[in-house]
């Protein structure tokens, strides 16, 4: 992992098009302003590892190793 | 590849299911499944309200998908654009909407925070996440006071 260190309203440039500024920082917390085209997604990365948990998750139904009985649609 | 082709999925629970290419539904990946590309719904041969999602590159891969405003009626993602883009769609078309349930011990819910958009005219799906906070991760399936049996998700799908 490359690790830079920067001051409030500087920035680093990733590639060509995408651009990450520290917009300020206080205790613990780092506020950033990322500039990047429009195909680029960008999410925090806790919230696309808990969809990918619950995407893991959701095909460990246990209802799915069960036998297959005989009964109707609801 | 000609629009006859059928592609073989050995589903590890199903067993064998032939796919042919115009059911297939392409998408770039799934959070957790980078590899996921060639995806098909199958119907459910017990449940209405449930389908299956398989893919042809993880075929131990099913997610159970339902459409989510049987159970949330006031269910309104705001996709991001770039998720239309993604799958050749304005915020103009009509697309489908799907959500993966997840059956747990402890009950029963529907991935409400990252549904499946599905671009039927381009046959593109994927797995928005969305912006806001509005809409549960998990989400319980009996919100209504309609209570998920989750026997009705078992067998197999295809016959």
């Amino acid at each position: 992992m490359l690790v830079l260190s920067r001051k409030d309203g500087e920035a680093i440039r990733v590639g060509d098009e995408i651009v990450i500024t520290v917009i300020s920082t206080s205790a613990g917390h780092v506020r950033l302003g990322i500039e990047a085209p429009s195909r680029v997604t960008i999410h925090r990365d806790e919230i696309y590892d808990q969809i990918a948990a619950a995407n893991r998750s959701a095909l460990q139904m246990p209802a799915l190793n069960e036998p297959v009985d005989s009964e109707e649609k609801p | 590849m000609s629009p006859s082709t059928t592609h073989t999925l050995e589903h590890s629970r199903f067993g064998r299911v032939e796919l042919a290419d115009d059911v297939l539904i392409h998408c770039d990946g799934l959070p957790g499944f980078p590899e996921a590309r060639r995806l098909a719904l199958l119907e459910h041969d017990r449940s209405t309200w449930f389908g299956w999602l398989v893919c042809l590159e993880l075929p131990e891969l099913a997610f159970a998908v339902a459409d989510p405003r049987r159970f949330y009626s006031d269910y309104s993602p705001k996709a991001h654009l770039n998720d239309l883009r993604a799958i050749g769609a304005t915020p103009e078309d009509d697309l489908d909407l799907l959500v993966i349930a997840n059956i747990t011990g402890e009950g029963s819910f529907l991935n409400l925070a990252a549904p499946l958009l599905v671009n039927s005219r381009e046959r593109r799906l994927i797995q928005a996440i969305l912006a806001d906070d509005r809409w549960p991760l998990w989400a319980p399936l009996d919100s209504k006071g309609r209570r998920f049996d989750p026997n009705q998700i078992e067998s197999n799908p295809h016959r």
